[in-house]
């Protein structure tokens, strides 16, 4: 799709909910309790309350876990798979900004002010950052840090993306380097989330994530739709790529409904 | 809807005791009382409310008797009696029974008694027990009133049950307010069907009394809403400027201010929404936004960034606000799993006994 015919990419607000609820529940154990009590409750409840207001021409709103009060996992040294054990005991943390919009109505019943659209539109920045800490003489250290985005119109690079920028003090991978965008899967906040865990405790998450709860298998659901959609864009895409598969891929916008489609 | 008119309770007691006769005079309430020799099913089917007094001592007829079947020892046996004769009258409407009693630690062992009313009503299949010497006369007309509305028969086709219990709750369902109102309400499962229609809707009370307004869900005591405002508990009640407003968001259905106000969560949710301009999760926004409603600086300084509101060993809040780093989640007995986390204090936990025991398993550590 070309840029200028690019309008954002919709997401379901009731999948949203479900997957930011799933997903408190499945990383209980694996998150602070500010992190479960107040971060995550918090966050759902602004987009509640934004699902709730009535439309609004040109209303934007910035869903986002600030910086200074971000998700934070309980501490870890497993991040080496088997019974090894790293040598940092690490936690992670996640803050993100998506700036979100509701769709236009078009039919008359969406002109309604009681209507609720089931949609919202993140079209501008939408940004995850996760970043991994070290505790050190009871100071945290930061050891690690990458984004996951979504592009917008006019946005270079693969559309879902990762980046890795760091602070100009370092001299790799520095703010003013924009480049690599790494082609990426994971997309949303909780997707983030389900990698971090998966990330710092290789086998006790892949065993909790395994098991066959309730709110495992309403996360499944959530994501499988989503990630099945975005991966049958992409190989039609490359499918029908008249030159370089990849740098038509890069360059390709998704369509509006991609992640909501059945 | 019915609830025009004064609601009628039937107080049975095998003395004349004061809670009767000083009441009877007042106008919120129709009362009748009557020694349990004397009742009758027009009595029963007169009231709305029946308050029966646990101790009965003073019943000769029914201690001349050999046959312990007939002997219904105390106020909660005779509640039983009574209630199923009820329900097999045919013409019969929804009609509460609560126990009121000067001795509520012999009714309750070997639970303590202390803020468990509502645990005790429920596992003695009544509404609610009441305790002599407090003032219970508004609650008592609460409840009473809360029958008085509710309808004749509960039907259970179609749309008529969320309808009434939109009704109940006093949720206009014509706005655009209503919807989340009714989505927090739903997550709490409320009996609206089979267990409804049974009883006569009297199960919708139950759930109020019993697993709604006792616990943190989809409505919020002083507390619960002091630390989402990030203000001390007590501002909401002396500040006039912010009572006035959050006045919007109280509850003021059935059973409203039968154990003290309540807001709706979701009304809350959207109140700081509105006044943050959607940064309802910034706490420096609503900081700012309840300073500004209230007309004056709150100063935080002594809260904690988080708050969450904690309980002693009798269930009660604390007046004061925890940090989560301070405070240690406890699963209390018959908790609902739709409300809020419970927490204690660390130190209540490590020195009541009653409230470590409570402590979930990954919390334990803490307590070192």
């Amino acid at each position: 799709m070309p840029p200028n015919d690019y309008h954002g990419l919709c997401f379901s607000f009731t999948e949203m909910s479900n997957e930011v609820a799933s997903m408190v529940s499945l990383a209980e154990s694996f998150l602070e309790e500010n992190s479960l009590y107040n971060v995550l409750p918090l966050w759902k409840q602004m987009l509640v309350n934004f699902r709730d207001e009535p439309y609004s021409r040109d209303r934007r709103v910035f869903w986002q876990i600030p910086e200074s009060n971000p998700i934070r996992t309980k501490p870890s040294s497993e991040y080496e798979s088997g019974h090894r054990r790293g040598g940092h005991s690490v936690f992670g943390q996640i803050s993100c900004t998506w700036e979100i919009s509701k769709p236009i109505p078009k039919r008359k019943k969406e002109k309604k002010r009681s209507f609720r659209s089931p949609t919202f539109v993140v079209s501008g920045l939408a940004c995850t950052k996760v970043t991994i800490w070290a505790v050190e003489n009871a100071r945290p250290k930061e050891l690690a840090r990458w984004t996951l985005e979504i592009g917008d119109a006019i946005s270079p690079g693969c559309h879902f993306h990762t980046q890795i920028n760091l602070d100009n003090e370092h001299q790799i991978f520095p703010k003013s380097l924009p480049v690599p965008r790494l082609p990426a899967l994971l997309h949303t906040p909780m997707d983030a989330l389900d990698f971090l865990l998966g990330e710092l405790f290789q086998d006790s998450w892949f065993l909790h994530a395994s098991k066959t709860t309730d709110a495992g298998k309403t996360w499944a659901r959530c994501q499988t739709t989503r990630l099945t959609n975005l991966l049958k864009w992409q190989s039609e895409t490359i499918k029908n790529a008249s030159g370089s598969p990849w740098v038509t891929l890069k360059k390709q916008k998704p369509l509006f409904d991609l992640l909501v489609q059945n | 809807m019915k609830g025009n008119g004064l609601p009628k309770i039937l107080v049975i007691d095998d003395e004349d005791t004061e809670f009767a006769s000083k009441h009877r005079s007042k106008t919120a309430a129709r009362f009748r009382t009557l020694h349990p020799r004397d009742v009758d099913l027009k009595a029963l089917l007169w009231a709305n409310l029946v308050l029966v007094d646990f101790k009965l001592d003073s019943w000769s007829e029914r201690d001349k008797l050999d046959c312990i079947s007939l002997k219904p020892k105390d106020g909660l046996a005779l509640a039983a009696v009574l209630r199923r004769q009820l329900e097999t009258a045919p013409e019969a409407a929804p009609t509460a029974f609560a126990i009121y009693t000067g001795q509520i630690r012999d009714l309750a062992w070997p639970l303590p008694p202390e803020n468990r009313n509502h645990a005790l009503a429920r596992i003695n299949n009544l509404e609610w027990v009441f305790e002599k010497g407090k003032d219970i006369f508004d609650q008592v007309v609460s409840l009473a009133k809360a029958v008085e509305r509710l309808p004749q028969s509960w039907s259970i086709t179609g749309r008529y049950p969320r309808e009434r219990l939109a009704e109940l709750l006093n949720i206009n369902t014509k706005i655009e307010e209503a919807e989340p109102l009714l989505e927090d309400v739903e997550k709490c499962l409320p009996p609206i069907h089979e267990l409804s229609q049974w009883s006569h809707g009297l199960a919708i009370l139950r759930w109020l009394l019993h697993r709604i307004l006792p616990y943190p869900c989809f409505l919020w005591d002083s507390f619960q809403v002091s630390a989402r405002l990030r203000v001390q508990p007590e501002l909401l009640f002396t500040n006039k400027n912010l009572r006035q407003e959050l006045k919007r968001c109280e509850y003021n259905g059935v059973l409203s201010h039968f154990s003290g106000v309540r807001w709706w969560r979701s009304h809350v949710e959207r109140f700081l929404w509105k006044n943050t301009d959607g940064k309802s999760s910034d706490i420096n926004e609503v900081q700012k936004a309840v300073s500004r409603i209230a007309k004056r600086k709150i100063k935080t300084g002594a809260l904690p960034t988080h708050p969450v509101v904690c309980v002693d060993s009798d269930y009660q809040p604390l007046k004061k606000l925890f940090s989560a780093e301070d405070a240690v989640r406890i699963q209390p007995d018959d908790w609902p799993a739709y409300a809020d986390q419970a927490w204690t204090t660390i130190e209540l936990a490590k020195t009541e006994p009653s409230l470590r025991a409570l402590v979930v398993h990954e919390d334990l550590p803490k307590l070192k």
